[in-house]
């Protein structure tokens, strides 16, 4: 056997800071202590079955502890699934972004209490944001939270059958990354949707304009020219509604040096739309169909 | 909604796909994604992992979890100590075998070789954790008595053996612990003694900031069950 292949994996993931980084994962994940305590003894028990078969997959080009921690986070979704069984957000959240979908976990599936969350998510938004999106949650999902939500029909979660999703099975990374696919596709239709409804406002000037959204968006893409990092600072920051600061933290940059790439993202949109004769202060208006 | 953040949403999405040939043609698992963490990926690699996991949100969740991990990793060892961290899965003689590596060290961790000088140490100690488990003498039925008085299933001290009371005693110091942090005494004493019993299994579980106090509940419970399981032979109760 290869020497670079011989870990002592027991060593590794009883250690105490090992142990603490899978607490400190857990309790991301689950917020509640209980949850998050029963989720790291399910890993450890998972991990170390069949003499540590998990991590066979192991190579040099690491350190162990890292990836071991890797699979640990996919394993406390396996534990989330075998707890909550299949619950799934429904799609108008789904559509929403990351943020919400954790939002919705906390408030409807572990029922954390209201003061909690804002605890727990304050350094993820603003609080007046996180308030709002509470009540939204609450309005459209009266049942949210209640005993037997978990086990609610497909019809009181409020998913419909436009996005295919609940066919999906997320018993597997494929079936994750399908739904990933899903969700992506979802957000293309309501930006195709919200650039129709832009070049069907009252316009200033003419000028050469896409006569359909997809195509639309397609010109927009191309002239916004975004690198990849652009493309994960976007992501961060309007799917997963992060805060500047938190975007920063992740990224290796400072808080401003986020704010003022966002500043000139948001500046190509608007002079591409311009050019469109799309007037700016539109940008600013909430969408007017149901997302 | 407004109508920029759906916008600017949308031309991500669609900056992705149009990305679509590197997108496909890269294979992201948990290795990659550990190697991306470290920062271990040449330029080019990282950036289209980076792509990728804009695109694929459950990728993305799990990116910004782990991150957190790393940051408080580095805050918990700042502290630069000595720490005996061959504990009992790893047998003694082993750990004779194994020179100088008691120090680990955080700010270091980000160079390669250095960061691995624990992890070489541990792949070198070649060892069978039961055997180990057994040679370092604390007993599966010891850990099962630690572990029920965790679950507040209390004997009474009077039926426990002098050999087995220290850690029901443990135990219950540090169900104190949970419950009103600071409360550090009663543990801190069975701890001290059953350290000095067995010390490569518990040494290094000596605390040494409030922090690790409030945790050391949940760390000795994980390695208790972990012990228990696998010290137990088949046909064990």
């Amino acid at each position: 056997m290869n020497r670079e292949n011989i870990v002592n994996w027991a060593e590794i993931i009883l250690s105490p800071a090992f142990v603490g980084q899978m607490t400190h994962l857990a309790r991301l994940r689950f917020t509640q202590e209980v949850l998050a305590e029963e989720a790291v003894t399910y890993a450890i028990d998972a991990l170390s079955d069949r003499s540590w078969v998990k991590l066979s997959g192991f190579k040099s080009g690491c350190l162990p502890s890292t990836y071991a921690l890797t699979i640990t986070s996919r394993l406390f979704e396996d534990f989330s699934r075998k707890r909550f069984g299949r619950p799934r957000p429904p799609s108008w959240v789904q559509a929403l972004g990351q943020g919400w979908v954790k939002l919705w976990r906390m408030m409807c599936l572990e029922r954390q209490w209201p003061e909690v969350i804002k605890t727990q998510l304050a350094l993820l938004f603003e609080p007046k944001v996180l308030a709002e999106m509470m009540l939204t949650i609450q309005q459209r999902l009266p049942n949210c939270g209640k005993p037997g939500f978990a086990e609610c029909s497909l019809s009181e979660l409020g998913l419909d059958d436009g996005a295919g999703i609940d066919t999906l099975n997320l018993d597997s990374s494929a079936g994750y990354h399908d739904l990933d696919t899903c969700i992506n596709q979802h957000v293309l239709e309501l930006a195709y949707q919200a650039l129709e409804e832009l070049m069907c406002a009252d316009r200033s000037g003419t000028s050469v304009c896409p006569s359909n959204g997809e195509a639309a968006l397609s010109a927009l893409t191309e002239v916004c020219t975004l690198s990849n990092e652009d493309k994960l600072l976007l992501s961060l920051t309007f799917e997963d509604g992060l805060s500047s600061r938190k975007v920063a933290e992740l990224t290796g940059q400072s808080p401003s040096q986020v704010q003022r790439r966002l500043a000139v993202i948001k500046q190509s949109l608007k002079a591409a739309l311009g050019d469109w004769g799309i007037d700016g202060a539109l940008l600013q208006q909430e969408v007017s169909y149901e997302a | 909604m407004k109508h920029e953040d759906v916008l600017l949403r949308g031309i991500t999405k669609a900056a992705c796909i149009a990305d679509v040939s590197s997108i496909e043609a890269l294979e992201v698992d948990d290795f990659v994604l550990a190697q991306y963490i470290e920062g271990r990926l040449s330029v080019e690699h990282a950036d289209l992992v980076t792509g990728y996991i804009a695109q694929y949100g459950s990728w993305r969740q799990r990116w910004v979890s782990l991150k957190s991990c790393e940051g408080m990793a580095q805050k918990q060892t700042t502290n630069k100590r000595v720490v005996q961290r061959m504990g009992a899965i790893a047998s003694a003689a082993c750990i004779l075998l194994v020179s100088g590596i008691w120090y680990l060290s955080p700010q270091d961790s980000d160079e390669y070789g250095s960061g691995l000088v624990f992890e070489e140490a541990v792949l070198s100690a070649k060892s069978d954790p039961a055997v180990s488990l057994a040679y370092q003498g604390i007993s599966s039925q010891q850990w099962r008595l630690f572990l029920s008085t965790l679950d507040a299933e209390l004997a009474a001290d009077a039926l426990l053996s002098p050999d087995d009371l220290p850690f029901a005693k443990l135990a219950r110091g540090l169900l104190l612990i949970t419950s009103e942090c600071g409360q550090t005494a009663e543990a801190e004493r069975y701890l001290s003694l059953l350290s000095q019993r067995y010390p490569n299994e518990l040494l290094k579980f000596k605390p040494t900031n409030s922090d690790e106090w409030c945790s050391l509940n949940e760390r000795l419970k994980q390695y208790a069950l972990l012990a228990v399981k696998i010290t137990t032979l088949p046909g064990d109760q």
